[in-house]
């Protein structure tokens, strides 16, 4: 359903993204794991036409997003890290706009909006301006409409940010759904390393613009059996050998806050 | 105390530093047309001031009254500036929340706040008022300490209402929130100014430089009646700096004596008043605004009518124009700050239509009427355009993620802006064409090659503000008012001008042609090469104002990234 091929991106001398390849079947939730600025955002931005690739391509169920940009962008549905959106609409304004965007038929965009709501938990709220919605609210209101024109693919960048536990459970069964009932793909990043953990059925693990692991939890240890401990690990400690955080974790024991 | 001031000058560190980053080119290119600005206020100025003194017994007497009035109208300014802008810095600006929960004295808070404000909201009236005190020094010959009292007053006298507004700012804050006292206080400066600049109008300025015009030496006397009260600030300044340019020096110690310690002390006040107030006003300020409480589909019964008109018309526009016209309107709708300056375009339309009744008074010929009227209607069709459409695109603000990652090509999106801001600003364009040539008088054809000429400018102008608002938009700018105030705003207005007297100079021939032909049966087009080059030289230019500057503008967002 995605595929990302030799896909590198340079700001100036710096290389965000580095030959990066990597394949997401369909009905998968694939997390995309690293630490700041190792380039996941940046990855994420280009698989929904938010930047241009310096080099590589993405295809999204079989549509190039450099030179399909429309078709491919039909399929997606985008949940980005900050919930900027239009202050002075109210919630369900705001998904009849974004309906419009998708050109979705105007009464089946108002029920699907309507049910995505209250499916949110957002139905009480839903005349009032979102200026005066939390974050958590906002991230909320941003999922529905990512979900609003029945996508193939939802990219996510950091979902779980500013939902509380309820929220979040809300949002994983939803994922989880959207993938393993209704065959949608997911794609995510995240630095909740018990998210990735729980929620994911394969990983990728980015460090400074490259992939160094990737695969369902098995396959991540076998990857990671090289370094120390790497067999038996949780992922926070594969992660924390593959990024080059242990280093850090040495550190921090004998720093006293 | 000096632990106060370390961290008064802490606190502006970070605002001397960002001033530092201003790109080098934009400096020298506003410096350079602000310097502009400032010269030909001083040489009116300096004009003006020399007529004044040459009317025979009260000459003298003029000058003083107009120092006056200028001191009241910048009071006046600066009390409005610095109020709307206290709001912005007490308690809206970004980096309150981290200052709120450090252990910052609020004292020295407070006067680094109320500096940062000062100097934010009064640099500009300083920068084009100067010019007209400098003025008054060259007509009367002052000396060196005239300009030194200048200097030495001018910060004093800025105190007093940048005080006084931080006061006012924190007691509504205090009583409502800042948004919707904002709200309140715009609504009221605007319909003060709509008020003024109407009453203004009326009295028609232009008078003053032909004293002969007014029956009697009280009615002219009459025009330069101001507040006279002592108590006013403006009265001491006035007190205090003629004094110097008679070069009378001894006079000058009280009225200066008066601004300083009324400054100072309305400096300790309102640190008094604002500390005290600051923490519940604070926490005020960051009560989200709830407008509607819920109900059936959420919506105000008003709110529903309108949605439901809106919706309606949206579905017969083509595209994304119908979702764009549905969401940008009830935006325009729900900010007080946006939709109150339709009451401005509506004074601006009264003006417009009383200044041709007066003209027409006067002893001109209809077709000269006629061609002054289509330039000025193209400036006031570029006047409203910088405001409303040049700022369309960069509106969509951080949101723009929206549209950029929905299936959407970026050109039918910018279609989509010009068709919605199109409408509205031609149908002003024709309204104000139907009137002022009502009012002129002109026979019908010519109504009617107004109408065409009036809006091939408004596609012209619409398609100049909507690419260019593309090509440089701001879509972190927190204020839409600030939208138009940077070098984007200062190209879209260079460049819509330039087209507004091209497009005009190029009809005056053919227009010219149609008024002579009756006298000139035998050659109806007088000169055929000039006729044919005029027509040509109108279609181009109406064609490449409304396609370039919107494929720059689709070009530049199509590169751009993030």
């Amino acid at each position: 359903m995605i595929v990302i091929e030799k896909l590198t991106k340079r700001f100036g001398k710096f290389e965000a993204v580095s030959n990066l390849s990597l394949a997401v079947r369909p009905g998968e939730v694939f997390g995309f794991l690293g630490p700041n600025g190792a380039g996941k955002t940046t990855t994420m931005k280009i698989m929904v036409g938010l930047m241009r690739p310096t080099s590589g391509r993405v295809t999204i169920g079989g549509f190039d997003v450099g030179r399909e940009p429309i078709a491919a962008k039909r399929l997606i549905g985008y949940v980005p890290d900050r919930p900027f959106l239009y202050e002075k609409l109210s919630g369900r304004e705001f998904l009849l706009f974004v309906a419009g965007l998708y050109t979705t038929e105007r009464r089946a965009a108002a029920r699907r909006a309507d049910e995505l709501l209250e499916l949110f938990e957002l139905g009480r709220w839903s005349g009032e301006l979102i200026e005066s919605y939390s974050h958590g609210m906002k991230q909320r209101l941003t999922m529905a409409s990512a979900l609003l024109h029945h996508p193939r693919v939802v990219v996510v960048d950091e979902p779980m940010v500013g939902l509380d536990p309820r929220g979040a459970a809300l949002v994983k069964t939803i994922f989880i759904n959207f993938c393993h009932l209704g065959g949608g793909t997911v794609f995510l990043s995240t630095h909740t390393l018990e998210v990735a953990e729980e929620l994911c059925d394969r990983v990728a693990i980015i460090n400074q613009g490259r992939v160094v692991a990737q695969g369902d939890m098995q396959q991540i240890r076998d990857q990671a059996g090289g370094l120390a401990g790497g067999q038996g690990a949780g992922l926070q400690d594969l992660f924390l050998r593959l990024t080059g955080g242990a280093d850090v974790t040495a550190m921090l024991k004998g720093f006293r806050v | 105390m000096i632990a106060a001031l370390r961290v008064f000058l802490l606190l502006l560190g970070p605002k001397a530093r960002g001033l530092r980053t201003q790109r080098p080119f934009r400096l020298v290119f506003f410096g350079a047309l602000g310097l502009g600005c400032c010269l030909g206020i001083y040489l009116v100025s300096a004009w003006f001031l020399g007529r004044c003194l040459e009317v025979e017994l009260i000459g003298a007497l003029i000058p003083r009254k107009l120092m006056s009035l200028v001191l009241l109208v910048l009071l006046s300014i600066l009390l409005i500036s610095t109020t709307i802008s206290s709001f912005a810095v007490f308690f809206m600006s970004e980096d309150l929340g981290l200052l709120s929960v450090s252990p910052v004295q609020l004292g020295p808070l407070y006067f680094a706040r109320l500096l940062e404000m000062t100097l934010h909201s009064s640099w500009m009236v300083v920068f084009f008022g100067l010019p007209v005190f400098v003025a008054y020094g060259t007509v009367y010959g002052a000396s060196f300490s005239y300009y030194l009292g200048v200097l030495l007053l001018f910060p004093g006298l800025i105190l007093i209402p940048a005080c006084a507004g931080a006061v006012i700012a924190t007691g509504l804050t205090r009583i409502f929130s800042a948004r919707r006292s904002r709200d309140l206080l715009v609504f009221l400066v605007v319909v003060a100014f709509v008020f003024l600049y109407l009453l203004m109008r009326a009295m028609k300025p232009e008078q003053l430089l032909d004293a002969d015009s007014f029956g009697s030496m009280m009615d002219f006397l009459n025009i330069f009646r101001a507040p006279e009260t002592s108590f006013l600030p403006t009265r001491w300044m006035t007190d205090a700096l003629f004094p110097l340019l008679l070069g009378e020096p001894a006079q000058v110690l009280l009225p200066a004596a008066a601004i300083w310690t009324t400054a100072a002390a309305l400096a300790a006040l309102s640190a008094w008043i604002c500390t005290g107030l600051y923490r519940g006003a604070f926490a005020r300020a960051q009560e989200g605004r709830v407008r509607r409480l819920p109900g059936p589909n959420g919506a105000h019964p008003r709110e529903r009518l309108l949605g439901s008109w809106l919706d309606r018309l949206a579905r017969l526009l083509p595209g994304c124009s119908g979702p764009l016209l549905s969401k940008d309107t009830r935006i325009f709708l729900r900010d007080t700050g946006q939709w109150l300056q339709l009451l401005l375009l509506g004074a601006l339309a009264t003006v417009y239509i009383m200044n041709f009744i007066y003209l027409r008074a006067a002893d001109f010929s209809w077709f000269t009427l006629y061609t002054v009227n289509h330039i000025l209607m193209g400036l006031v069709v570029s006047g409203i355009a910088v405001r409303f459409v040049f700022p369309a695109v960069s509106l969509e603000g951080r949101a723009f993620w929206i549209v950029r990652t929905a299936p959407l090509a970026l050109g039918e999106f910018l279609h989509g802006k010009l068709l919605i801001h199109l409408v509205p600003l031609a149908g002003l364009a024709v309204a104000l064409s139907i009137l002022s040539c009502a009012v002129i008088g002109v026979p019908l054809v010519f109504g009617v090659l107004s109408l065409t000429l009036i809006l091939a400018l408004a596609v012209g102008v619409c398609s100049l503000g909507v690419g260019l608002g593309a090509v440089f938009p701001r879509f972190d700018a927190e204020n839409p008012a600030k939208i138009p105030t940077g070098l984007g705003g200062v190209t879209f207005m260079t460049a819509s001008l330039s087209f507004v007297f091209l497009f005009i100079a190029a009809s005056v021939y053919p227009t010219y042609v149609l008024y002579r032909a009756p006298e000139r049966l035998g050659n109806p087009l007088g000169h055929p090469w000039w006729f044919s080059f005029s027509l040509a030289a109108l279609v181009s230019l109406a064609v490449a104002c409304a396609w370039v500057p919107m494929w720059l503008g689709n070009r530049r967002l199509e590169k751009r990234e993030g």
